[in-house]
């Protein structure tokens, strides 16, 4: 999953936005606001960061896990299937017997 | 007037019933206790004991500190905000272990690949010494029920050339290669003259 595509991104940048119109108002109460939604900003970035970072961990260990389980099946294939056999060894024709 | 009675007992029921169901708990409404249940749910959690140091510090300064705003009766938006980041903060240990727990699901996977192909190709190299011991035994077998039946009519088996006595052999007068005087019986004159597909 793209981190871009996370609403947890989306939802910290807008919250980023609204600190800036707060912080453009130049009050008390503006400042206040906009410390706040930087604050939670931050957090919904790093936690956007953390889902994406651990949805791609836990694509990468199923892909693997299946890719794991199909070496085995195969491997397995290969030993139940019974060794071919070598060629019968036919015994050298007698040769000719010259008088 | 008893039936009317109890159709509004009933009907109180269900809609206590209903209120109950739909009214949120108090634990849900109240962000510092939505903040502690994630940050218990992190620390239930069986995981990188390093990566729940680190964020779940986090998360209890951030808890107790809108635990202590509350309590100074400070104002909502400042408990909330406290209350918000604890909460985060928590979330994102709980993403920390489930990417922790995956890493490790992988290690385990690749160690597990590496020990089924070893598997695999000490199965392929039993396979072959079992082939090649049949075929040698096979070939055995052939040999000495062959000797048994065909002895005089057999090819005697050829003598190396090494074993060729040297009075048997004839230098060849171009190469000064010594050859067995068997191949000098043939047509061809020289060693040299024989053309190279008939040597």
């Amino acid at each position: 999953m793209a981190v871009d595509s996370l609403p947890q991104l989306q939802a910290a940048k807008d919250k980023y936005n609204k600190a800036k119109v707060e912080l453009d108002r130049k009050s008390q109460e503006g400042d206040q606001n906009a410390v706040r939604l930087a604050k939670q900003a931050e957090v919904d970035a790093q936690y956007a960061s953390a889902h994406s970072q651990a949805a791609k961990q836990q694509n990468a260990a199923a892909d693997s896990q299946s890719s794991v389980q199909a070496l085995r099946d195969e491997a397995n294939r290969n030993a139940d299937m019974p060794a071919a056999a070598p060629a019968p060894l036919t015994t050298p024709a007698p040769l000719p017997v010259t008088p | 007037m008893n039936m009317r009675k109890h159709h509004l007992a009933v009907a109180a029921a269900v809609a206590l019933a209903v209120s109950a169901c739909t009214t949120p708990t108090p634990r849900e409404e109240d962000p510092i206790e939505r903040a502690r249940a994630a940050v218990e749910q992190v620390e239930n959690l069986t995981g990188c004991r390093q990566v729940r140091r680190s964020r779940d510090l986090g998360a209890h300064v951030a808890l107790a500190e809108a635990e202590q705003l509350k309590h100074k009766d400070k104002p909502e938006k400042d408990v909330r905000q406290a209350a918000y980041v604890a909460k985060r903060h928590a979330d994102i240990a709980a993403e920390q272990i489930t990417r922790g727990q995956a890493e490790e699901k992988s290690a385990a996977a690749e160690a597990e690949r590496q020990k089924v192909v070893l598997q695999a190709r000490e199965q392929e190299a039993t396979n072959a010494r079992a082939q090649a011991e049949a075929a040698r035994a096979q070939a055995q077998s052939a040999q000495t029920a062959g000797a048994g039946t065909s002895a005089s009519r057999r090819r005697p088996a050829p003598t190396p050339r090494s074993a060729i006595p040297l009075r048997w052999k004839r230098s060849c007068v171009t190469c000064r290669r010594s050859r067995p005087i068997a191949a000098w019986c043939s047509r061809w004159a020289t060693c040299c003259s024989i053309p190279a597909r008939r040597r």
